[in-house]
Order: C-alpha cells, then structure tokens, then sequence
C-alpha cells in the first residue's frame, strides 16, 4: 500500500535528518565565538580556574574527537549534563517540552479558529466594508509583539477583572501535584480523575494560550484569506453554486480546496513556537523548552542548546510527517 | 532639463499617484517619519537616561505625561528617545538586507543545481525561530548594538533571496525576458535592466514587512536585555521594566512604550498592506 | 401566436468596479429562447458573453452588479428575486454545463456525494438510496456505462468526456428547464467534441428543453444551434436564424466572423484590430474602429438594434448603420 511505503520511507529519513541537524549544531556552536569556561566562572576568575573547568567540560580535546564522542552518546541516547545546573539535558527535555508541546497545541488551535473565521469572512467579502474590518484586525494582531499582549492580558484578566490566576507556571503555587504520565497536564490530570487539579491546570493556560493564540492567528488569518479567495473565485465553486448549493455548503468546496496549504501553514507554526513561545514561558514562569533554551543560549550552556535543537528539530520533522500523511489522506488525488 | 532631472520627475511622479491609489502605503510612511522626527528633534520634559529617585511608579499625570517607572525614568521622555534608537536600528538592518538579498536572489535565479542547493540550505535555516535565532546570533557574537542588526540582516537575507528568486524565475519564463535574450542581451543587462524593474515591486513590500519585523526583533531582545545597555532607552526594555509593576495594576510603565511599538509596527505593515494590494490590483 | 418564450432576456446591463474604472461587461443585452431551441451566442473572448449567463444565473459577483433590465424564465423575474430564490432556481430551473469538467467538479468528493448534494440543496433530505437510484438512472442517459462504478469514484479517475458527461448529468438531475452551457466542449478532444454536443441536442429538443451555447466555435453554431446571438464588447449586435446569418450576414463584425473561419472555396480574411476597452466606451459604434464599411456617422452617434432583411424568415435584428444589403454584396464578392 501507498500510505504504508510513505510513512515507512518517511520514518527512515528521520534518522538521517537528525545527524545533519546534529552535525550542524555541533559545528555552529564550535565556531561561534564566546567561550562557555569564561561564563561558568564569571569575569573575576583566574587563568588557572578558567583553565580547569575547560578541563573538566573536555574543551581541550581535539573537535574530531569531541565530535565523535557527542555523537556517541547520543547515539546511546544520552544528550550531556547542563553546564549549569548539572541536570542531564535529556531528563530535563523530558520535564519540559510537553509543557511547551501543551502551550503550542492549544494555543495553535485558538489561532486557528479566530485566524480561520477572520480569513474566510474577509475572503467572501473581498474588496467589502466587512474585507477592510477583517484584514484591519489581522493587522492589528500581527503589529502586537506577543509579549505585550501577554502582558496586556495580565493587566485585564487577572489584576482588574481577577479572570485568571496570577501569571506563575503551570499550577500556580496551589501546592497541587500531578503524577506526570504524558506530560499535557489537562490528560494527566483527567486520568488521574482530579478534576479540581484539570481545573486549575486549564485556568493557567488561559492566558499564554490566549496571548499566543492571538498573535498567531493574525498569520493564519492571511493565508486563510489569501488561499479562501482564490478558492472562491475558481470553477468548482463557482459551479456548485450554480447548481443551487447553498452558500454555506458553497463556502466549505472552497475551504476543502484552501485546506491543505492552511494545514501546512499551521504544521510551519507548531515547529516556529516550539522556540517561539520562549518568551512567553519567560513572562508566565512556564517550565517549557522554550524558556529552558533560551536561558541555555544567554549563558552559553552548550548541551542545553544541543538538546533543544535536536528535540525541536524531531518534534518538526515528526509533525512534518504527520501533516504529509493527513494531506495523504484528506485528498483522493493524491493516493498511490 | 537634464536627464537625471526628468527621471527623478517620473519617479516622484509615479509615487504619487502610488500613494492616490494606496492611501495607507502614505499614512504609513507618515506615521514612521513623525516618530522619527519626534525621536531626534522633540524637546524632551526630562532626561531620558537620568533617574529620579524620588518620583517612582508615578501615574500619568500633568508633570509627567507617561508617568514614571519603577526606577523614577519618565516614561514620555524614554518613550520618545528610543525612537531615535530602535527605528534607524530597525531600517538599516532591513535596507542592507534589502540590498544584499535582492541581488542575491536574482543571481540565485540563474538556472543549475548549485541555486538549488544553496535555497534547501537557506530553507533549513528559515525553519528556525526569528527571535531564538536572533537572541542565539547577537549572544554569541557579542552583547553589542552593531550586533543586532547583523542578526537583522542575517534574519532577512535569506527571505529576500527566496522572494526575489521565486519572482526572477517566473519572469526567466515569460515571453518579454526571452525576446530581450533572443536579441543578444548578456545576462547582466537581462538582469539588471528587465527582471529588477520588474522585483522592485515585490521587495518592497517585503522590505516594509521586515521592518515591521526588525522592530518586533528588536523589542524582543532589548526586553530580554539582549544588545541593550541600561540606562539607554529602548521600548523593549521599558516593557521589561514595566513586567513587575503591571502585576500590581501599574500599567503605564507597559502601555506606552507597548503602544509606541505597535504603532510603529502596524505602520510598516500598512505600508506593506497598501504595496501587496497594489500588485495585486495591476495584475 | 402569443405563447410567452420560456427565456426572455431585456435590456440587462452588468457592470465591474475596476481600479480604473467601471466596466460595462453586459450592455443593455436582449434576447429570447424557446423550448426545443438552440441558441448560441458567439463573439470574440472578452465580449461579455460569460458575463451576460452569469448575470442571467445570478452568478455575478461583487465588485460586478447587475443594474438594469430583466431576466423572465416562464414569466418569472429572476432578477428580482432574493438570494434564496434564485438559489432554487438555479440546478432546478436552470442547469449549468461549465467548459473544464476537471475544474468544475469537485476532487475530493465522491460523484454519488456530489449528486446528493445537489439533490438535498433542492429538496431536502432525502436518503442516500434514492438520490443513488436517481443518478445511476442520470448517468445512464447519458450514455455512462457502468455508472454504479463511476458513482464510487472520483472525478479525476474520469476520462475528459466522462467527465464533462457527469457534469451534464449533474446539471439534469432536477430536469431543468433551460440548459446554460458555458464553452462546454472547448476543454475536450475533438472526437469527443461531437458527442457532447449531440448529447445536449438530444437532451434539448427531445426532452422540450431550451438550451443557451455559449462558444467562439462559428462552426459549432452552424452546426448545432436554432437561432444565434452575435455580441461584440458587451452588446447584441445580431440576431437571427443560423441559416439566415449565416448565409447573409448583416452586420460587418458578423461579417468578419464568418470570413476568419477557413472554409473551402472562399478567402480567410482576419479581423484587424482588437476589442475597445470596456470602460472607456467609444461615443459611437464600438467596432467602428475595425470596420471598413464605417462611415462618419459611426464615430459619432451609437448604433440601436434594427429591423435587418424584413424580407427573410424569422426575426433578424442587427446593430449597424450601414444598410445590410451593402454588407451582404461585400460577402459575396468571395464567392
């Protein structure tokens, strides 16, 4: 079968994008300038401590074999400690990036549907009062950096209206904990069956989700409008209509048409946010990958760093081929 | 008159009758020239990099339009000033990348397997996120202002060469490029007097979309106190500073240099609105 | 005698917003069709002959508007009809056979889907059995074989000609009473060709149908259609039997037509010149630029739809102030 030989293929390239990503990074971050021993022992420290912690982080071994023995243990699945806290990169990764996968998903699905319902209206009264009002808010959402929104949101939805709870982490301080099975604290929390802990879980996205979910669906909202105006203008509808469909069934042929490049736009998103939303996990105090990496990249922490790009890199390509397989299978054409 | 003259007349010409028909594209522009202005020439109430200690977390008020922040700055003046900072900032970094990306991109047109590969690279290095990549350039280049703007061009390059490109080998196809070829014209003459006219009009859109973008960067790193160096304003920076307060209901210390950013963001991408719904019509 | 046609079409008028201006795409257009007739309109692209079975299907879009005149189906006005009673008509009243099958049908979905949207958009629910019985027994009129098969399929596994067959049979599946049918062999194989149009024949004047060809093929006109519209740059500027046109045309745009087609014994003469702007309407005759019978008078004042060749059979009008017999020696000189 078509479907099976796709994945199968698919499934082996993810290995071999992998080493290139890996390769690539090692090698970028050996050539960049800054050296990790200076920021681990701060400005004051002398040659010989310097020196010392160069010894003990492996700096002075040669890069082919520095290289190799990365490699190595990746390989074995073991991505490195953290300069800093000392923690291994993979543990740590383990911990983090579903609370970013959990931001990104809910917050994509926001975009999606007010980026989607701006785009299409827009397109259906192309050149209209009502175009001009939609296209006039994709542009207001796209002109607000998303940490000022977040902020903005802040200030209205907890400190005036007292909506939603103060902006710190995934549960606040309620002291509730919940035994991590996959990491999306809404299941976790519903297997579990604490629904006073799902609750609390669910209040805390509020406002990353809607802060992210907004700004993004101004992107959503131009290719939705862009793609949907098209798709209104060709043959199909234009022949669905004239056989007496109604408009709402006339709307969704041109969205069946508009679909898949929408669906790759939102699959080019989820793997942009998987770094982007740093800093919003910054301002809402979210233990995400993100914020991980980004305190990462200002120390210097070189095996954080590594491990983010290896694990942003695998989560894209595995989305990627999500994406391809759901276009395989939305649209007869293109089965094998 | 000579011909210089004449041809700065078309010019000035054409780019009135631009803005008659695009109205945004010269409210757009406006509105970035007055903070410009503003920035470098307003006579400031205060000084924008001296504290005053005893006026902290001020409400907006008579003596101080903005209010004062948590470390007793005027937020009006600071707001201002930074104009003159982070707008130059934002347009030198989008215009060398304009002007290293264009011609890029028309070379990268040129038929053969080496443009090809060159574009998959770009394209591995454009799935990465502005910001981290920004953040991740300027740290590890140095925690200097010249360095953001290498990021800004860094940033930019690649997507102007794609657009660019993408335009330059739908026009190698047309018929008007193949007349000019047919005659004898050598490939620079083919490129700079027939396929530049004709993506001027699409880099500048996208020029104005990543200014747009630029002062979005921009923001973002000063507000992580990335190529930023306090007491010098910056509207990023600001926010940061306003973080703590607007958790306690002090909220101009955010809003204003938050609105300035907005502002000066949807300013360019009206510009850029107005451009792209151009093409558009004269398709 | 005074049975009302099934179609009449008076004075419609439809225009764009363009950037530069306001395009008349439709001017003032009249003209009839009656049951088991054949009426082809013919012109050059960009005549306005898409516009103008647009305007009459309600199918024009904004920035078009549909600004004057009126379109009567059995005495109906469907131009004062609101959205949700044009939408019934057309499918039911009126079906529509569009130039690109491929383009026309819809790729993801089913054919039987496709059919049982149709039918449920008319007559509500109805079970995804009958509407099945109904389309097999459409697409075996006409002439599908094996449709049961092609029902379960989709539209691209489909050969050009039974494509555009699925489209004829989607356009009678409510049996309607005018048939609209925009260029609808000009996507296909020559061999093909032939047997849609005999099809739509069939399904015409058999069934007590009327059918509006759209098309620039003349010898598609000759050959299939009753009476025949000529349009030039958004007006009528002849109507009249086929065989009267054809054989004495009285307009010189028609004239030119009819000379461009390469036909044995005579001269191929092209049609110099190009079609005016649609916004920037010439004070006169529109084609007098191209005409070489044009006299002063055709620069300056716009010609109205006359009375031509009183003597001939059927009702022939033409838009020209040239006399007609003039015209008609010149075509002659050929032979």
């Amino acid at each position: 079968m078509g479907l099976m030989r796709l994945i199968g293929k698919r499934l082996l390239l993810i290995p071999i994008s992998l080493f290139i990503l890996v390769s690539l990074s090692f090698l970028l971050l050996e050539l960049m300038p800054g050296n990790p021993a200076i920021t681990i022992a701060g400005d004051f420290a002398s040659d010989a401590e310097i020196e010392k912690i160069e010894e003990s982080l492996g700096l002075n071994d040669p890069l082919g074999a520095r290289y190799l023995s990365y490699l190595g243990s990746v390989v074995r699945g073991d991505l490195g400690r953290s300069f800093f806290s000392d923690q291994p990169v993979l543990g740590e990764l383990r911990e983090r990036l579903p609370a970013t996968m959990e931001l990104v998903f809910l917050s994509l699905i926001v975009a999606a549907i007010v980026g989607l319902f701006l785009g299409v209206l827009g397109a259906y009264y192309r050149g209209r009062k009502v175009d001009k009002a939609t296209r006039g808010t994709v542009t207001l959402f796209q002109s607000i950096p998303d940490f000022l929104m977040a902020l903005l949101l802040i200030f209205f939805l907890f400190y005036l209206w007292s909506v939603a709870p103060a902006p710190v982490g995934r549960l606040g301080f309620s002291g509730v904990s919940v035994e991590p099975i996959t990491g999306f604290l809404l299941v976790d929390t519903l297997v579990a069956g604490d629904l006073n802990a799902f609750v609390l879980a669910g209040q805390h996205l509020l406002l990353p989700v809607l802060a992210l979910g907004i700004v993004y669906a101004a992107y959503f909202g131009k290719t939705a409008r862009s793609t949907m105006a098209t798709a209104l203008d060709s043959t199909q509808v234009e022949f669905a209509r004239a056989c007496g469909l109604s408009e709402w069934k006339v709307v969704y042929y041109a969205f069946l048409q508009a679909r898949t490049p929408i669906l790759t736009y939102g699959a080019i998103l989820f793997g942009a946010l998987i770094g982007g939303a740093a800093i919003i996990e910054t301002i809402f105090s979210w233990p995400g990958a993100g914020s991980w990496a980004l305190t990462a990249i200002l120390s210097l922490d070189i095996p954080v760093i590594q491990g983010f790009i290896l694990a942003a890199g695998f989560v894209t390509i595995t989305v990627f081929l999500l994406l391809d397989v759901l276009i395989l299978l939305l649209d007869p054409r293109v089965r094998l | 008159m000579s011909d210089l003259g004449k041809r700065t007349l078309e010019i000035l010409k054409r780019f009135l009758s631009v803005l008659r028909s695009q109205p945004a594209i010269g409210v757009g522009l406006t509105v970035v020239l007055a903070m410009l202005l503003a920035g470098f020439f307003l006579p400031l109430p205060y000084s924008p990099t001296r504290p005053d200690p005893l006026n902290v977390l001020q409400p907006p008020s008579s003596l101080h339009w903005f209010g004062t922040d948590s470390d007793g700055f005027d937020v009006f003046s600071r707001t201002i000033a930074a104009a003159a900072r982070d707008l130059p900032l934002a347009l030198i970094g989008t215009f060398l990348s304009a002007l290293v990306g264009v011609p890029l991109g028309l070379l990268a047109s040129t038929k053969g397997p080496w443009s090809e590969r060159i574009m998959r690279g770009l394209d591995v290095f454009q799935s990465f996120p502005l910001v981290i990549l920004a953040i991740a350039i300027v740290t590890l280049m140095g925690n200097r202002l010249e360095n953001v703007v290498i990021a800004i061009l860094i940033v930019n390059v690649p997507r102007f060469m794609r657009l660019v490109r993408s335009e330059a080998l739908s026009l190698r196809e047309s018929r008007f490029i193949e007349a000019a070829r047919a005659v004898g014209a050598t490939p620079i003459r083919v490129m700079r007097k027939h396929m530049f006219p004709n993506v001027v009009g699409v880099a500048l859109a996208q020029t104005s979309i990543a200014a747009a973008q630029a002062i979005g960067i921009i923001a973002a790193l000063s507000f992580l106190g990335v190529g930023v160096s306090p007491p010098n304003p910056s509207w990023g920076l600001m926010i940061q500073t306003g973080v703590r307060s607007i958790t306690t209901g002090d909220w101009w210390v955010v809003v204003f240099p938050g609105l300035a950013v907005l502002i000066a963001v949807a300013a360019f991408n009206l510009v850029a609105d107005g451009l792209q719904m151009r093409q558009e019509n004269e398709r | 005698m005074s049975e009302t046609k099934l179609l009449d079409v008076r004075g419609v008028v439809a225009n764009y917003d363009s950037p530069r201006g306001v395009v008349k795409a439709v001017n003032a257009v009249s003209f009839s069709a009656d049951r088991k007739e054949m009426v082809g309109i013919v012109g050059e692209s960009g005549c306005g002959k898409s516009a103008t079975i647009r305007a009459l299907l309600g199918l024009i879009r904004p920035p078009g508007k549909v600004v004057e005149g009126e379109v009567l189906l059995d005495g109906q006005d469907l131009l004062k009809m609101t959205k949700k009673e044009i939408r019934q008509v057309r499918g039911d009243k009126i079906g529509f056979v569009a130039q690109n099958p491929f383009a026309a049908l819809n790729p993801i979905y089913k054919i039987h889907k496709q059919f049982h949207n149709v039918i449920r958009a008319h007559e509500g629910r109805s079970s995804s059995r009958s509407t099945r019985k109904r389309a097999v027994d459409m697409l075996t009129a006409v002439g599908i074989p094996g449709p049961e098969r092609i029902l379960d399929g989709y539209a691209h596994e489909l050969s050009g000609g039974m494509a555009q067959r699925v489209v004829i049979a989607l356009a009678l599946i409510l049996d309607p009473e005018l048939i609209v049918a925009d260029e609808p062999t000009t996507a296909l194989d020559v061999t093909i060709q032939r047997q849609i149009l005999d099809l739509l024949r069939r399904k015409t004047v058999d069934e007590g149908r009327s059918l509006l060809l759209v098309t620039h093929d003349l010898g598609v006109v000759a050959q299939y259609c009753d009476r025949v519209v000529v349009m030039y740059a958004g007006k009528v500027v002849e109507t009249g039997l086929v065989s009267e046109v054809f054989a004495r045309p009285a307009h010189p745009y028609t004239l030119g037509l009819l000379q461009s087609v390469p036909r044995r014994g005579l001269k191929v003469r092209t049609l110099g010149g190009r079609v005016p702007s649609l916004i920037d309407y010439p004070p006169g005759c529109a084609f007098a630029d191209r005409c070489v019978f044009a006299i002063d008078r055709c620069r300056e004042d716009i010609p109205e739809l006359r009375p031509a060749f009183p003597s001939g059979r059927g009702v022939r009008e033409v838009r020209c102030h040239v006399n007609e017999q003039e015209v008609f020696a010149d075509a002659a000189v050929d032979r």
